[in-house]
């Protein structure tokens, strides 16, 4: 057979592996295997195994989900999410150091804010609708005798400037605990908020009328100024009143304080014949278990700041209670009989701190409930309540929401 | 033509080409020649080329690639070499025996005489006493191999297999150190206990094969 040199394309026998006539090689080759050795091939296949962990790593944290952690606030893309005590929006509360008595129970919401990053503006709606779920919880409060509880972020009507808020639970004997908020993404990201809570002891300063004179309103008064002066701001005061009637009426202007009444075996209560009025903003001042008695005119319980009446009986006056100024009142489990208006709100405040009006009884007043102006969008909840024999029962020219629902019309 | 080497197995010789001028080396041996015909198929820098291999009953004739450079033992009558330099060239050389041992032969001849350095390359020749390696055979049929670089199996001991090359090694790096065989002489430390384990008289406690040497290297 005839086999030509691919080169020089002289005749060749059959299996030439080399051409002698142009001196070049013709055999096909191929080049031999270098040998690796083990330790080598070892290594190497390390170096690639490491090499993939790292490309994974990187396709990893370039593509797969992220988790953002920070106190008070995390920043999200384009948005600032942020946990805050007050309305304000801008403001992180990443430590929340609160005041409370030993036996005092309290609520304070975690207001969530979302703003843009850039431009401050509120990006709730947008930043919502990549949320998956959103979970609060407490951490760090397994051994506390009074542990924090924190109610599932919800939108609620009494702050309506955030998209989502908590309400937490706490005793003055809670301690310190760590609240959580955790968002999951759509996209697979995971978002936790922090913030610390820290319940500071108030000192609780009582009066008793053994020890303090307070047996007439001038009296009454004269230690309720003094008070200020004697103990520190954050404390609590609370005067416990001998079962007398004060025909006079008392100021409370210098500090919030909370005013105890009491009965004696005759059944004599204390009484106030002459308007009180609470202008402390301080804190919310707090009446137990008195009676306030008028003689058809005047204000029986009124205040600019913040007040609560609690089993209480408002009788004769032209107004038995009344909000104004910027004032949040509630009252609870009080008894109103033949005055003018009963309860009257008419307050320009932006801060509700409590929705219940439960257990109260209204009965013969010519108006029982006049909503003139009552601040946030808050429903009040007359859950219990009696409304018996009024003019009118409720006259709610502010078209404040409410709930009435389990209160009881005669 | 000029005759580089003449023995009663055969010659070597360097030749030119008319037309080119280019050199080859021109073996004639009698013997096997399988293993050159299959390294007909392979490149390998440590290496010859083999060019041609014809056969006319025990008569070989093989044209190869001339090595342009000089044998280790030309190189070892001056000076002995570091142990770096050592390791480099052993490894090389383990290179191409991996290479034969991969196609199931053994060199059976690695010494000095038959390592030529080309630059930074040294390369491996002489497969006159190559052959493969058989499973069944018990013992070698014929004594080949250089004496002191020759394994003991390769006298008839037991048949050589891919370790007769590595005990070979051994003694070339125990040489390449000291100038000495290791019988005489053991190079100290850790290349003396890597000739210590090549050289084992028992084959099976030497290095399993070259690739496990190169890592003691």
């Amino acid at each position: 057979m005839e086999y030509k040199c691919p080169h020089c394309g002289a005749d060749l026998p059959e299996h030439a592996a080399f051409c002698p006539h142009c001196a070049r090689d013709i055999h096909p080759r191929r080049e031999a295997k270098k040998p690796v050795p083990l330790l080598k091939k070892l290594l190497l296949g390390l170096l690639i195994l490491a090499v993939l962990a790292a490309v994974g790593t990187g396709l990893w944290l370039a593509f797969g989900p992220k988790s953002y952690d920070g106190y008070g606030e995390v920043r999200y893309g384009d948005w600032q999410i942020l946990l805050a005590l007050n309305a304000d929006s801008y403001a992180p509360a990443p430590e929340v150091t609160i005041p409370g008595e030993p036996e005092g129970q309290y609520r304070v919401p975690s207001r969530l804010f979302i703003n843009d990053a850039h431009t401050g503006e509120d990006a709730s709606e947008a930043f919502l609708a990549e949320v998956e779920a959103v979970t609060a919880e407490f951490t760090g409060q397994e051994d506390s005798p009074s542990p924090f509880v924190c109610s599932e972020p919800a939108y609620n009507p009494g702050a309506p400037e955030c998209p989502l808020l908590s309400l937490i639970d706490f005793t003055g004997e809670s301690g310190t605990a760590e609240l959580v908020w955790t968002f999951s993404m759509k996209n697979g990201d995971t978002l936790t908020l922090r913030q610390t809570y820290e319940v500071i002891p108030i000192p609780v300063y009582d009066y008793y009328p053994e020890e303090h004179p307070m047996d007439t309103a001038e009296e009454l008064q004269a230690l309720i100024d003094s008070v200020s002066g004697q103990v520190e701001e954050a404390a609590v005061v609370n005067l416990h009143l001998p079962p007398i009637t004060y025909e006079g009426g008392v100021t409370i202007q210098d500090r919030s304080l909370n005013l105890y009444g009491s009965t004696e075996e005759a059944g004599n209560r204390t009484t106030f014949a002459g308007p009180v009025r609470v202008l402390a903003a301080y804190n919310i001042t707090y009446f137990y278990d008195m009676d306030f008695v008028g003689n058809g005119g005047g204000t029986g319980l009124s205040g600019s700041a913040p007040f609560r009446a609690t089993n209480c009986t408002f009788t004769g006056w032209d107004t038995a209670v009344l909000a104004y100024g910027t004032s949040w009142a509630n009252v609870i489990g009080c008894t109103f009989q033949k005055n003018g208006i009963g309860f009257h709100f008419d307050s320009t405040g932006e801060y509700a701190n409590h929705s219940m009006f439960n257990d109260n009884l209204f009965e013969g007043n010519e108006i029982a409930v006049q909503l003139d102006n009552v601040p946030t969008d808050v429903a009040l909840n007359f859950q219990g309540s009696v409304f018996r024999g009024n003019g009118q029962d409720i006259v709610n020219s502010c078209q404040q929401s409410l709930d009435t629902s389990q209160a009881i019309f005669e | 033509m000029q005759t580089r080497k003449e023995s009663a197995r055969g010659s070597v010789q360097l030749i030119r080409h008319k037309a080119t001028g280019q050199p080859f080396i021109l073996r004639r041996f009698t013997g096997n020649s399988e293993v050159y015909q299959r390294l007909l198929d392979y490149t390998c820098p440590n290496l010859p080329t083999i060019f041609e291999v014809a056969r006319k009953g025990d008569e070989n004739l093989v044209l190869e690639e001339y090595i342009r450079g000089d044998t280790l033992d030309f190189l070892l009558r001056g000076s002995l070499f570091y142990q770096e330099e050592t390791k480099r060239v052993v490894r090389q050389v383990c290179q191409a025996l991996w290479v034969l041992h991969s196609i199931g032969a053994v060199h059976r001849d690695v010494k000095p005489e038959n390592i030529i350095l080309r630059g930074d390359q040294a390369v491996l020749i002489d497969f006159d006493a190559a052959r493969f390696h058989k499973l069944e055979a018990e013992n070698d049929t014929q004594i080949l191999g250089t004496t002191g670089f020759a394994a003991p199996e390769q006298y008839g001991l037991s048949q050589s297999d891919l370790r007769a090359d590595i005990y070979a090694v051994g003694i070339l790096i125990n040489v390449m150190l000291t100038g000495e065989h290791p019988s005489r002489r053991l190079v100290e430390g850790r290349m003396g206990r890597v000739v210590d384990r090549c050289t084992h008289v028992n084959p099976q406690r030497r290095y399993k094969n070259v690739l496990r040497l190169m890592e003691a290297l």
